[in-house]
């Protein structure tokens, strides 16, 4: 086990999130203009997050976010478009008469932790109220706010704060993270950890979909009856009319295989059913891939000809389903009785 | 789209899977309140927190109806929370039940 994925997995990881944007949305405009940008429910209550995403006008996922309401205002924590791009972005996608404050928020960063011991990291170096913060919501700090989310699948924090400070913070958080086993950890290694999750990554999206055949129909407002537009709403209606015919899955494979050799196209006793979207060698799982399958075939234990099985995400069982901040502490880590990481193997 | 050739047993498992899914999704729109049509819950939805939205308190309710719907019963401790991370992991439960949890005889059936 690498050093980056054992802090993710076992202990505690950290690292600046450049690839994050910020972009704010205030003034009377602010939710008229989220709801048109955005395609989830969003009933958000001051303070309370939630996932959801930017579509093109082909509806398909060009970015990842994290929608954190802040009072009247919205913060979005855009993962996929950056700077320049995001903002044309949302200025070419706003409806006439739609003119809210737009923003991007330069001036800030985030620094993200992970692992099953994070919620301490944070505590440790931001203070005992994080150790309550519920998933999903963020709590008010000096020169920020810090946000309970995640994308490994283990207890996750994105503190956004104002360069400077945050810069200032990096001391604290390293000493706090070493103290706790953990380390400053790579991209790609938090990369990793979230594609064994499953979980959905907008730098690996393919052509011609929309979320229906990501598995993200939880991120849409179903609420037909509702008279509201969003970007995309056009293409995903048109989809749904037509039918949707495949369904992205994820794959384990035989030890003999790698990534690598996970690639292209996927068969059935013959028959193309599939592509791979993105292979890897997973730390914990080896061999393991995600695929747009037919969905007729999508669905756990269909083993391809290829030597890959479809199986349901996420592939590892996290750490931090175990651990209760409540009762548990990291000093006394080895009184817990963890169930190995890999389902079916020996711990 | 061309049918897909395979054998009966492939065919076979299909077909649970696809009933099994058809349950537990009409079982988490009817007893779970998941307020989305059944057809639209994908089968890898995340159902805690983020994803369906369930809490802690649907977290007994969810056992309770996943008992009653597919005529199981568990034991305490049998199941670990990765059993209840998405649909999907709930569609392996129900067809693949671990060790410590019991098929019940419906009421009235003989064994």
């Amino acid at each position: 086990m690498s050093p980056d994925y054992q802090a993710i997995r076992e202990a505690v990881a950290w690292r600046r999130a450049p690839e994050l944007a910020l972009l704010s949305l205030r003034g009377d405009d602010a939710r008229d203009a989220l709801l048109h940008l955005c395609p989830s429910r969003l009933l958000l209550r001051d303070a309370q997050v939630e996932e959801s995403l930017l579509l093109d006008a082909d509806g398909r996922p060009i970015a990842d976010v994290l929608v954190c309401a802040d009072d009247e205002d919205y913060l979005l924590i855009v993962e996929g478009l950056g700077g320049d791009a995001l903002l044309a972005h949302v200025e070419a996608s706003l409806p006439a008469g739609c003119a809210p404050e737009v923003a991007l928020e330069g001036g800030r960063a985030v620094l993200s932790m992970h692992g099953p011991w994070a919620w301490d990291l944070v505590s440790r170096v931001l203070g005992d109220d994080m150790m309550a913060l519920p998933y999903l919501s963020l709590f008010r700090i000096d020169h920020g706010i810090c946000v309970r989310a995640g994308k490994t699948g283990e207890f996750g924090y994105d503190v956004v704060m104002e360069r400077e400070a945050l810069e200032a913070l990096v001391p604290q958080v390293e000493a706090a993270a070493a103290a706790l086993g953990g380390r400053e950890v790579s991209a790609e290694a938090v990369g990793r950890c979230r594609f064994e999750n499953g979980f959905f990554d907008p730098a690996h999206v393919p052509a011609g979909v929309t979320p229906l055949e990501l598995q993200l129909g939880w991120r849409l407002d179903w609420r037909r009856d509702l008279e509201r537009d969003f970007v995309g709403r056009a293409a995903i209606d048109a989809r749904l009319a037509a039918g949707v015919t495949r369904r992205r899955v994820m794959l384990t494979a035989d030890a003999m295989l790698s990534g690598a050799m996970l690639s292209g196209v996927l068969h059935l006793g013959g028959q193309v059913v599939g592509e791979v979207i993105r292979a890897e060698d997973s730390e914990a799982l080896g061999p393991i891939a995600s695929a747009l399958l037919d969905v007729r075939v999508a669905h756990g234990g269909v083993r391809l000809d290829e030597g890959a099985t479809v199986a349901a995400p996420p592939l590892v069982d996290n750490r931090s389903l175990h651990v209760d901040p409540r009762r548990h502490t990291f000093e006394a880590r080895d009184e817990i009785v963890f169930p190995p990481l890999v389902r079916g193997s020996e711990a | 789209m061309s049918e897909i050739e395979m054998d009966d047993a492939l065919r076979a498992h299909l077909a649970a899977r696809e009933e099994a899914l058809g349950r537990v999704r009409r079982m988490l729109v009817e007893r779970l309140h998941v307020p989305l049509p059944p057809e639209r819950i994908d089968l890898d939805a995340p159902l805690f927190g983020t994803g369906l939205g369930l809490d802690s308190v649907d977290a007994v309710e969810l056992v309770v109806a996943i008992e009653a719907e597919f005529a199981l019963q568990f034991s305490e401790g049998a199941v670990g929370p990765t059993a209840f991370r998405t649909v999907h992991s709930v569609v392996e439960l129900v067809l693949d039940p671990p060790e410590g949890v019991s098929r019940v005889e419906p009421e009235g059936v003989e064994a």
